[in-house]
């Protein structure tokens, strides 16, 4: 059973892996056949070679940075799930805060950095309320949508059983949302990083936006990609650790969707 | 009846359901029924008839206009928790097992619940759930879903119990069975039961009594005892005696409408 699964995972992927590694020969062949300046467009050995160089500068630089996108994202998720929470306990809150909270989604949030710097200055604060907001949004609307969704009948045949209303919350309406709130909590993630990167942008000593900076300003342009692939690696750690807990919290909901997979 | 304070008593229950634009629909009109302690009792009717609204009002989640509901003699209008209620779907919670599904009302009553569990494992034989105590309600089949359902509910420890149309959505062959199993549970547990259905056969098979109604608004419109004995086989669907009840619960139930 799990070498099968293995094997057909393995086809799965492989398409994927020979297409990149296509990409990757072509454009070290066209950088080297066109003589390309490095500065304009380095070759993939020397970017790899760059990112090998620098990997002391790269770690120190990380450490901000995985710092602002874990503590921004962890409280952005928590306030998010308790305004959804609040929002479909409390009709007043509903009718008060949840119009608001649609139409704010419409604001770039990436837009607020330069404000924030006015208000919070140069510190750690104003990357982490960077990420908090850009996380806080998906995560919000989704929580509200999942426990709008809730099945009614589940929640009387909870009340003839005589649970209260914070039962109905754990026992069946926070677990109905999951599927939902993971679904804001990915979006958020994919976000995170990028959101403490451009809040180090406005202005910051260190972390992997100023490596990029700095990288950037001197032309050091396989720096620049050395400093990309270390963020995009950070984003897919942090997707990777919610879709970790997302299969350990919910393994039904996994199994189940291998059942039906199986059955088509 | 034997008993001077019925277990489970309607009382005169009215129920009317706002349309808007100043209309309204009478869903239940005048109902009054009584259940005796242990007793399996049946609700018969078409389609429509309100049913679904009066268990609504008996299990407490809807309050009547009129009429009230009491229980050992005591009124209980619009309070839940003093009866089961097995609505028509399972309504199993997808993210959890067979046993952690059946231990949802210990679980809500809170407490000590190695006792509940220990009377889990002892019923889960009779209930024809072993080896599954641990399956996902995706991997049973429908009728081991409702016998789940119906375990829950027995684990709720309300000695009236209302089954909602619990075989409605089961193929013929597996409602047969579920229905000489059901009858054979009863028998050991010896629980209240009022058991809405609106097929006549089943309602004959299982109960000690049959209540008709009609159709909208809903009123009783005939009470018909079943003195077959208490121990049937399915072979008594057959009998004479079984016929001549059916056609008159039948009949009954072609005149209310």
């Amino acid at each position: 059973m799990v070498g099968k699964a293995r094997t057909r995972a393995a086809r799965e992927y492989i398409p994927a892996a020979v297409f990149l590694a296509v990409v990757v020969v072509a454009w070290e062949v066209l950088v080297r056949v066109t003589d390309m300046p490095n500065w304009l467009l380095p070759a993939p050995l020397r970017i790899v070679t760059a990112l090998w160089q620098t990997r002391g500068q790269l770690i120190s630089h990380a450490v901000p940075t995985i710092v602002e996108s874990a503590l921004g994202f962890v409280i952005g998720v928590v306030i998010g799930v308790a305004t959804g929470v609040v929002v479909t306990r409390f009709a007043l809150f509903r009718r008060a805060v949840y119009p608001l909270l649609i139409a704010l989604q419409t604001v770039p949030t990436m837009a607020l950095a330069p404000l924030l710097v006015v208000w919070f200055g140069y510190g750690l604060l104003p990357k982490v309320l960077l990420v908090v907001l850009v996380v806080f949004y998906p995560v919000a609307v989704s929580t509200v949508e999942g426990l709008d969704a809730v099945d009614r009948k589940l929640v009387n045949l909870l009340r003839t059983m005589g649970a209260s209303d914070l039962q109905v919350y754990l026992k069946v309406r926070i677990p109905s949302a999951l599927p939902g709130i993971y679904g804001g909590m990915k979006v958020g993630a994919t976000y995170t990083v990028i959101s403490a990167i451009v809040g180090e942008w406005m202005g910051a000593s260190r972390g992997l936006g100023v490596y990029l900076l700095r990288a950037s300003n001197s032309f050091a342009t396989d720096r620049v990609f050395a400093g990309i692939l270390a963020v995009a690696a950070l984003s897919i750690v942090l997707f990777g650790i919610v879709a970790l807990s997302q299969r350990l919290t919910m393994p039904w909901y996994f199994k189940q969707q291998r059942q039906r997979e199986e059955t088509i | 009846m034997a008993h001077l304070v019925a277990h489970l008593e309607v009382n005169d229950v009215s129920k009317a359901y706002d349309q808007g634009r100043g209309q309204s629909v009478q869903a239940l009109s005048n109902v009054s029924l009584q259940l005796g302690r242990g007793e399996f009792v049946s609700l018969v009717g078409p389609s429509g008839c309100g049913k679904t609204t009066l268990f609504d009002i008996i299990a407490g989640l809807t309050m009547p206009d009129r009429g009230q509901v009491l229980i050992d003699g005591i009124d209980r209008t619009g309070e839940t928790g003093y009866v089961s209620y097995m609505p028509q779907e399972d309504l199993l919670l997808p993210w959890r097992t067979t046993l952690q599904n059946v231990m949802l009302a210990p679980e809500l009553r809170g407490g000590d619940l190695t006792e509940s569990r220990q009377e889990v494992m002892k019923l889960i034989d009779l209930f024809g759930l072993s080896g599954f105590e641990d399956s996902y309600p995706f991997e049973l089949s429908g009728g081991m879903r409702q016998r789940v359902a119906l375990l829950r509910t027995v684990m709720c420890k309300n000695d009236i119990m209302l089954l909602d149309e619990p075989f409605g959505a089961l193929d013929a062959i597996t409602r047969r069975d579920m229905q000489v199993w059901l009858r054979s549970v009863w028998e050991q547990l010896r629980i209240t039961v009022l058991f809405v259905t609106h097929d006549v056969e089943e309602a004959v098979y299982l109960s000690d009594r049959v209540y008709v109604m009609s159709g909208r608004p809903g009123r009783i419109v005939h009470e018909c005892v079943i003195p077959l004995e208490s121990s049937r086989p399915r072979t008594i669907t057959s009998s004479p005696e079984f016929i001549a009840l059916r056609s008159q619960v039948m009949d009954a139930l072609d005149s209310g409408t």
